[in-house]
Order: structure tokens, then C-alpha cells, then sequence
């Protein structure tokens, strides 16, 4: 009995053990002149090969290039994001950057108390003399990908494309923030043929690469042959099951052409890096704006250099994606914000 | 025609995870222990499976190695539940948050990955084309092309309901869990009985986890069984406790998920459907409580 006891508390300790290492905080010693600059991860946190990811490449390639000193840190959930911003303001960070959008109504809060910190919150516009919102045109983005779409789907030479004019779509939950990649798909593909029918599904969570799979399936077997995801770690599933049908997945966030080679058409590419980096650069010149909207004229969103798939596709449609991009950055196009 | 065919293929699909946790989990219920951790258990396997996979490239390796994960957590689940007399509940959550916790914590240190695992490296299992059934019409429509473990779903079904009416040892484990104090007085290993019960749910459960991590995707996400261990345990409960109840429920849970993906075309709120499930779940789980109620009124005027 007593053994089984000592088991008991020996696996009691290794939970507590690796509980106590959930959470990940990186300190770096700080030298006094340094900017010093903060950034929280949405949930999700580092290694999601997409949004927070790509934040923290562009704070590497700040400290690197512009010698700051950074800190990361990976909140549980939501419901730390006062705790954390408070600390990170009350430590002497120069800019606090919040990459969860969640954490919109503490901010208003702890920005008022801290006003000598300046800071930043992504995906949503929050008001506050020291606070800057960057929102992404995601929707610029996603209408280059549809207007490709367009075009592919009716280029039956391809192995991947069938006869049908669909496409489809498969986001994470029915929101707002999913949905502009919708609208502008849609708006995309229309600009290039009206008859381009646009499927949609909502998978209802973003780490159920399964159901992804299942519902891009669906969509597949009703004849779609171009599948868009913005659904996070579902995403993945989607892929899979368009390189099972041997059919085109558009990736999103990041460059995820390389998750399946050949299937992947094209990713929708949120440069977060790029923000987080102006935003530092900003800083240091102490010239913060209140709203960065970046498009695809400030780089902040852009089609993937699509090294799979760039031979594949004839290059008079990669012209006329170019065409559209120049017209979208000159303001001839404007694609719609539905959140407008 | 060929929609409905259609729907049935990915119904089969979608319902085996479910099944096979439901399964597993009824010998525990039958025996009267309520296996909260049926959620690790799978995700356990799914992770280790995984991760076997990677390393070894062996797919009968990263099943076994799958399976004994959950299995060692069916212990661990004992331990603490059975013999040391743990409230069922706490413990099964416990278990839940710990795999979950567990397994992104290695994903990290061990493979500095975050979130997502995917690699070209894991093997996953493969759809069979089974001769006989591509040529019969309708019947190979709905059950051809599926995985492995998608047919040994189905054998399961067989055996654990064979298992629980027509052997010596089903029939211990449900007087256990209807009379324990019957079962101690004529001499049955009462917590042995349990043990047995819920480490067979164990098995069944690591079926389950490789069935979601390499057959219906070859990757792991972090949480990625998404709840399906719950509404196993309510395909149990909604079953009655019978291992074909408890089938025809999974069936129902994975059809309701089928036609939500199916039905998201149509012009409703994504929302509305996507309620299909839960709605059938809460409006079943409602019925069989009335049924419930009536039949022991009628019994209560006996």
C-alpha cells in the first residue's frame, strides 16, 4: 500500500511538475537606453506556423535590425490579458503590442493608467491616445485569391480542376473577422466571371483538422475543386483533403503552399511580421499613428510567392492577378469592407 | 440519391470515434463507474500515436503504443477513482486537462512545435477498396472506401455487446455495477471487475484517438478529439446502457454532424445548423428522461 501511495504522489508531482511549466515567459536583461518592446500572443500562442508566429519573426528581425530588446509572452487564455498588460506597462516596456483581438475591452482600461506606454492591439481598433489599432485589409487579399480561383477553376487542362465553376470556402466560426475573407473571395471571383458559384461551411473550431477535412470533402464532392480556409489548425485538415482529392487548398495567415506541395494554389499571407516591425520603427521615431489599416499596398497583406504552384498555372492568369493587384493599390478597385 | 449515399459514407465516418468511446466507455457504466476521462484517453492515444508514427514510420507500432497510452491512463484512472475511492468526476477531468496540458508541453520542448503537429514523416492508415463490396450497389456506396479502424468499429459493436449479454464475465460486470452489494456478497472481485471494465474502455478509447490523429487526418492539434469523449458519454447514457443503444446514438450524433456540413450550402445562418447536433443530442437525452420517468411511474404503481 504504501508503494501505491508513492506512486501516487510521484505521478501527482509530475502533473503539478508540468502544469507549472505551462506558461513560457521570456526575460532578456534590459539595458536602460534600449526601446523596449512587449508583445502578447493571441491564443493559440508561438509554433501556430501562422499568426503569432509571424508576429514574433517580425519582433526577431526588430531586435536584430534595430536593436531593441523583446519580450514574448503566451497568456492561458483571454482572461489574463489585464494581468499581463499591466504587468508588461508597470515593468517599463516602451510599447506593449496585444496580438488578441479579445483584449480590446481591458485595453481601454490599463492604457488610460499607464499613459507613458504606448500601445498596440491587432485586429481591432481600440481608441485611447496611446493606443494604435492595426487592422489588415484581409479583404484585398482574399480577392486576389478568388479572381485566381476564378480563373483556375475553368482551366480543365489542369489535373486538379474539374468542368464545375465552384469554389469554396471553409472558415472557423461565422464571424465578422472570418467573414471578410469570405466577402472578398467572393467579391474576387465574381469580378472575374458572375457565375462562379462560392460554397461556404463553418466548421465551428479552429484545432478540428478532422471535421476541416470532412467539410472540405463535402464541399469537394459537390464539385468544388478550389478550397479556401481561414480556420486555423482546421485549416490543416482542409489541405489534406485536398491533396487526397488531388484538388486546390488556399492556405491563409502564412505562407502554407509547402504543407501539401502542388495542392496548396496560392496563401493569403496576413505580414504580420511587417506590422509588428513598422510598428517598432515607428517607435523609435516616436511617430505612432492611431490606425494602421494595411493593405495590399502597405504590404500587410499579399498573395504567397506561390513556389509550387507558380508553373503549374498559365501565366497569363498570374498577369491578370498582377493587373488587378496594381488596380487594387492604385484605388481603381475597391474591395469592400464588411465591417465596415 | 447519390447525395444521401454520400452523406451516409461520411455519417459512418464521423460516428466511429464516437462509437468506439462509447463502447469502451459502457463496460465502466455498466460496472458503475462514470469514465469522465474517456476525452484523455483518446487524445492520449492520438498524441502518442502520432508521434510514434513520426519517429518510427511503423503504423502497427504507433497503435500499439497509441492504445497502451490510453491504457496507462485507464490505470492511473483507477488507481485513483477505484482503489483509492477518488470522487469519478474530478479525477476524469484531471486526467482531461492533464493530457491536454501534457501533450502540448512535449509538442514543444520535444519537437519545438506549437499547436499543430503535421509532418510528412507520419504514416497514416489508408482507405481500403474492399473487391467484393465496390460492386454491390448502394451497400458500397456507404461502406466501401473507409479506414481500417472504421470496419473494426463495427466488429467491436459485435463483440462488446456478445461480451456484456452472453458471457460470464459481462454478466459480472453488470451485477457490479447494479448491486455491488450483491456482487461482494457472493464473492466477485468487485474493484477488479471495475478495473477490467474500464481499462477494455481503454483499448477501445486508443482505437478511437488513432482513428482521429492517422485516419481521418494524419496530424495532431492540440485538442483535437473536440469533446467527442462527452458526447460518447452521452451516446451511453441516451443508449441506455446497451452496447447497441449506445451504437444507433453515436450513429445519430455523427449523422446530425454529417448533415450540418452537408446542409451549410443552404440558405440558413451557419449558426442554425450548426446546432444540429447539440440540439439532437439535448432533444434525445430530453425524450429518453421522459421515457424514463413514465416507465418507473408505471413500474412505481406495480
Amino acid at each position: 500500500m504504501k508503494k501505491r501511495v508513492l506512486v501516487g504522489m510521484l505521478v501527482g508531482a509530475l502533473a503539478l511538475g508540468l502544469v507549472g511549466c505551462g506558461q513560457k515567459k521570456e526575460t532578456k536583461e534590459t539595458n536602460k537606453d534600449q526601446f523596449k518592446v512587449a508583445m502578447i500572443t493571441s491564443e493559440g500562442g508561438l509554433g501556430d506556423r501562422s499568426f503569432n508566429d509571424s508576429g514574433n519573426e517580425g519582433l526577431k528581425q526588430a531586435k536584430e535590425k534595430l536593436n531593441v530588446t523583446t519580450k514574448v509572452v503566451e497568456p492561458g487564455d483571454v482572461s489574463e490579458g489585464e494581468t499581463y498588460l499591466s504587468q508588461l506597462a508597470e515593468s517599463g516596456m516602451d510599447l506593449v503590442i496585444t496580438l488578441d483581438l479579445g483584449h480590446s475591452d481591458v485595453l481601454k482600461k490599463v492604457a488610460k493608467k499607464y499613459p507613458d506606454t504606448q500601445f498596440a492591439i491587432f485586429n481591432t481598433a481600440v481608441e485611447g491616445s496611446n493606443v494604435s489599432s492595426v487592422l489588415f485589409k484581409e479583404q484585398e487579399g482574399s480577392f486576389l485569391a478568388g479572381a485566381l480561383s476564378a480563373l483556375v477553376t475553368q482551366d480543365t487542362s489542369l489535373e486538379q480542376v474539374n468542368d464545375k465553376k465552384i469554389i469554396s470556402f471553409i472558415g472557423g466560426i461565422d464571424s465578422p473577422g472570418i467573414n471578410i475573407f469570405l466577402s472578398g473571395f467572393k467579391e474576387g471571383a465574381s469580378h472575374i466571371d458572375p457565375e462562379i458559384k462560392v460554397l461556404s461551411g463553418y466548421t465551428n473550431s479552429f484545432a478540428d483538422p478532422a471535421k476541416g477535412k470532412e467539410t472540405a470533402l463535402s464541399q469537394i464532392g459537390q464539385g468544388s475543386d478550389i478550397v479556401f480556409q481561414a480556420a486555423g489548425a482546421t485549416g490543416d485538415g482542409v489541405i489534406q483533403a485536398a491533396k487526397q482529392k488531388n484538388v486546390f487548398a488556399i492556405g491563409v495567415d502564412s505562407d502554407q503552399d509547402g504543407i501539401a506541395k502542388g495542392n496548396v494554389l496560392t496563401s493569403v499571407m496576413k505580414r504580420v511580421d511587417n506590422a509588428v516591425y513598422g510598428l517598432v520603427e515607428d517607435g523609435m521615431k516616436k511617430e505612432y499613428q492611431t490606425t494602421y489599416e494595411l493593405g495590399l499596398k502597405e504590404k500587410g497583406v499579399e498573395l504567397s510567392p506561390m513556389t509550387y504552384t507558380k508553373d503549374l498555372i498559365s501565366e497569363d492568369y498570374l498577369k491578370q492577378i498582377e493587373g488587378l493587384r496594381e488596380q487594387i493599390i492604385s484605388g481603381e478597385i475597391k474591395v469592400k469592407d464588411i465591417r465596415k | 440519391m447519390e447525395q444521401l449515399l454520400s452523406i451516409l459514407h461520411t455519417t459512418l465516418r464521423m460516428t466511429t470515434p464516437i462509437a468506439l468511446a462509447a463502447l469502451g466507455g459502457l463496460y465502466a457504466h455498466r460496472a458503475g463507474v462514470l469514465n469522465v476521462a474517456l476525452e484523455g484517453m483518446m487524445l492520449a492515444s492520438a498524441f502518442f500515436g502520432v508521434i510514434t508514427s513520426f519517429a518510427t514510420g511503423n503504423i502497427f507500432l504507433a497503435l500499439f503504443v497509441g492504445i497502451l497510452a490510453s491504457v496507462v491512463l485507464g490505470f492511473v484512472f483507477s488507481f485513483f477513482g477505484i482503489t483509492l475511492k477518488g470522487n469519478l468526476t474530478i479525477v476524469g477531468l484531471a486526467i482531461n486537462t492533464l493530457v491536454a496540458g501534457a501533450s502540448s508541453f512535449i509538442l514543444q520542448v520535444v519537437f519545438g512545435q506549437r499547436g499543430t503537429f503535421a509532418n510528412q514523416k507520419i504514416v497514416g492508415l489508408k482507405e481500403l477498396d474492399i473487391p467484393i463490396l465496390r460492386n454491390i450497389p448502394i451497400l458500397g456506396d456507404i461502406f466501401n472506401k473507409h479506414t481500417p479502424i472504421v470496419y473494426l468499429s463495427l466488429l467491436v459493436l459485435v463483440v462488446v455487446h456478445f461480451i456484456l449479454y452472453h458471457t460470464k464475465l459481462g454478466v459480472y460486470i453488470r451485477t457490479v455495477g447494479e448491486k455491488e452489494d450483491a456482487a461482494v456478497s457472493v464473492g466477485l472481485p468487485v474493484n477488479k471487475l471495475r478495473y477490467i471494465s474500464v481499462l477494455i474502455g481503454s483499448v477501445l478509447c486508443g482505437l478511437a484517438g488513432i482513428n482521429i490523429a492517422l485516419e481521418n487526418v494524419t496530424m495532431f492539434v492540440e485538442n483535437m478529439t473536440g469533446g467527442r469523449g462527452f458526447i460518447a458519454l452521452a451516446a451511453i447514457y441516451s443508449g441506455r446502457g446497451t452496447a447497441i443503444g449506445t451504437y444507433v446514438f453515436s450513429l445519430l450524433f455523427g449523422f446530425a454532424d454529417a448533415m450540418q456540413i452537408r446542409m451549410q450550402n443552404i440558405k440558413i445562418p451557419g449558426a442554425f445548423i450548426q446546432m444540429i447536433p447539440y440540439l439532437s443530442i439535448i432533444v434525445v437525452l430530453s425524450v429518453i428522461g421522459l421515457l424514463n420517468k413514465r416507465s418507473r411511474r408505471v413500474s412505481d404503481d406495480v
